[in-house]
């Protein structure tokens, strides 16, 4: 089976900044992978390469077989860390648009999502709190059925007693078979759905295990996370 | 998908110019409201601001323009554009034919404003239009055929369409290279920066190519026909120089290639 991502020597800088240096791995589809580093490792980076958003790179970088372009991007569901939607917008016109130009997006689902979320159709973007947002946005990624998910920090600006409603949301309504790749810092709200872990910091894979190995030695992906990024910071 | 891209992308738009057109007609329903029960001030009043309104719309649309385009491809609103299934080609397109089709309804309320001002205040004093509009049609009839006044209508279309669409494209290369990397560091100024930049040397290039590169359309009994005369008085009336428009043409098609590329290649969406 082709793997759904593969990148093999991928360096980005910004300037003199390298942010990227010579960084290889690939997933199998069908898994749930927690992209994990510090704020400024080049998680976003390598997420912005993965969605179609960076092409100054260089390295080899394949979604699905294909390079990232417009045919990936219709097979990737992105959930960026920013607010994306316009101001003039009801949440009814975000949704419109989404279905416009993404043939697996899943209408009917998403208004039922509406309901449960509470939240109104007809208001506008512009008067829904920070939170109503992103629940939105989380409406507009989870109903596509998509092959490969990528969230930038999902739960960045959610209070801890909203995170497992989204992590339940996220995990409910992602199609069997699709591949997940999560980006957060927040390990311990989120290691228990992981299959995978990816950790990454100055400019390096600094872990690439499968989450079972790392319970099978008897330590947790938060006490991984520590021992890996506390010595990234010291040979820093 | 062009046509999806252009259908949203004047939905989106519409929010910022629609209020312009709304306070037009407002404004014409009022003046025409003042003329009918004979209220001299308001109908004043109404005259002056439809002028002001004429002249806005165009500072409005261009404003418009400026702002949808660096929102919705360099801002927040970048991370829904450029990961939607489209080509940067097809972003960018739908992008100018939108941003032309506002143009040029500006360009043409702000004009019939002007003239429907101009033709009122007119009348008020007594003056009698019908003769002036004939005038005109008198002035074109010197040209030398039916086919010849048809063409030369098109052809002075055409270039005002091209001066737009030339417009458009500095525009947007402009904002599209601020967006880079490397000018990013400026700020706010990188686009106004590059922008008379661009447009300085857009008008030297077209004032250097319509004064020394004598390309003349001249109307003729058989239409227009092309020339390569050295002055435009050897050419007669009506004739037009075209070598500055034809250099606009091909400015524009690289601004926009160039822009693509950008978009495609270096633009750093923050």
């Amino acid at each position: 089976m082709e793997n759904i991502i593969s990148v093999k020597n991928l360096s980005k800088s910004y300037g003199s900044h390298q942010v990227l240096n010579e960084i290889s791995f690939d997933f199998a589809p069908g898994q749930i992978i927690g992209l994990l580093g510090p704020n400024g490792s080049g998680k976003s980076s390598l997420i912005k390469i993965l969605t179609g958003l960076i092409h100054d790179y260089s390295g080899e970088v394949l979604i699905d077989g294909e390079i990232p372009g417009p045919s990936t991007k219709a097979k990737v569901a992105y959930l960026p860390e920013k607010s994306y939607l316009a101001d003039w917008m009801r949440a009814i016109d975000a949704i419109r648009y989404i279905a416009d130009f993404y043939g697996d997006f899943d209408m009917d689902k998403a208004l039922k999502m509406l309901d449960v979320f509470q939240l109104n159709p007809k208001q506008k973007i512009k008067s829904m709190s920070k939170g109503m947002q992103e629940k939105l946005q989380l409406i507009l990624v989870m109903c596509r059925n998509a092959k490969l998910y990528i969230l930038d920090e999902p739960l960045g600006g959610v209070d801890p007693a909203a995170r497992a409603f989204i992590l339940d949301t996220i995990m409910k309504n992602h199609p069997e078979g699709s591949t997940m790749l999560i980006s957060t810092h927040l390990i311990h709200d989120v290691e228990s759905i992981f299959d995978h872990a990816l950790m990454i910091g100055q400019g390096k894979v600094l872990k690439n295990s499968n989450v079972q190995e790392i319970y099978d030695e008897g330590k947790t992906l938060e006490d991984v996370f520590k021992e890996v990024f506390q010595y990234a910071w010291q040979i820093g | 998908m062009l046509g999806k891209l252009v259908k949203n992308e004047i939905k989106a738009s519409a929010h910022t110019m629609s209020f312009i057109y709304i306070a037009a007609l407002v404004t014409i329903g009022i003046m025409l409201l003042a003329y009918l029960v004979d209220v001299m001030w308001l109908s004043a009043l109404a005259t002056l601001a439809l002028m002001f309104i004429a002249l806005i719309s165009l500072v409005v649309t261009f404003i418009g323009i400026i702002v949808n385009f660096s929102k919705t491809l360099y801002g927040p609103q970048g991370y829904l554009s450029f990961t939607l299934p489209v080509s940067s080609r097809a972003l960018l397109a739908s992008k100018a034919i939108v941003a032309f089709f506002w143009m040029i309804i500006s360009y043409v309320i702000s004009l019939a404003l002007l003239v429907g001002v101009y033709m009122y205040a007119t009348s008020m004093v007594g003056e009698d239009n019908i003769e002036m509009i004939k005038m005109l049609i008198q002035m074109f009839s010197s040209l030398p055929s039916e086919a010849a006044i048809r063409q030369y209508l098109i052809l002075l279309a055409f270039t005002f369409f091209i001066q737009i669409a030339f417009l458009v494209a500095e525009l947007f290369f402009s904002i599209t290279f601020a967006n880079t990397r490397i000018l990013q560091k400026l700020g706010g100024f990188a686009p106004i920066v590059v922008f008379f930049v661009i447009f300085i040397i857009g008008q030297v290039c077209n004032f250097l190519l319509t004064s020394h590169v004598p390309i003349i359309v001249s109307p003729t009994d058989n239409g227009l026909t092309l020339g390569f005369t050295q002055s435009m008085l050897d050419a007669g009336n009506f004739s037009m120089g075209i070598s500055g428009y034809l250099f606009q043409l091909v400015a524009t098609i690289g601004l926009f290639v160039a822009t693509e590329w950008l978009m495609e290649h270096k633009v750093n969406i923050k």
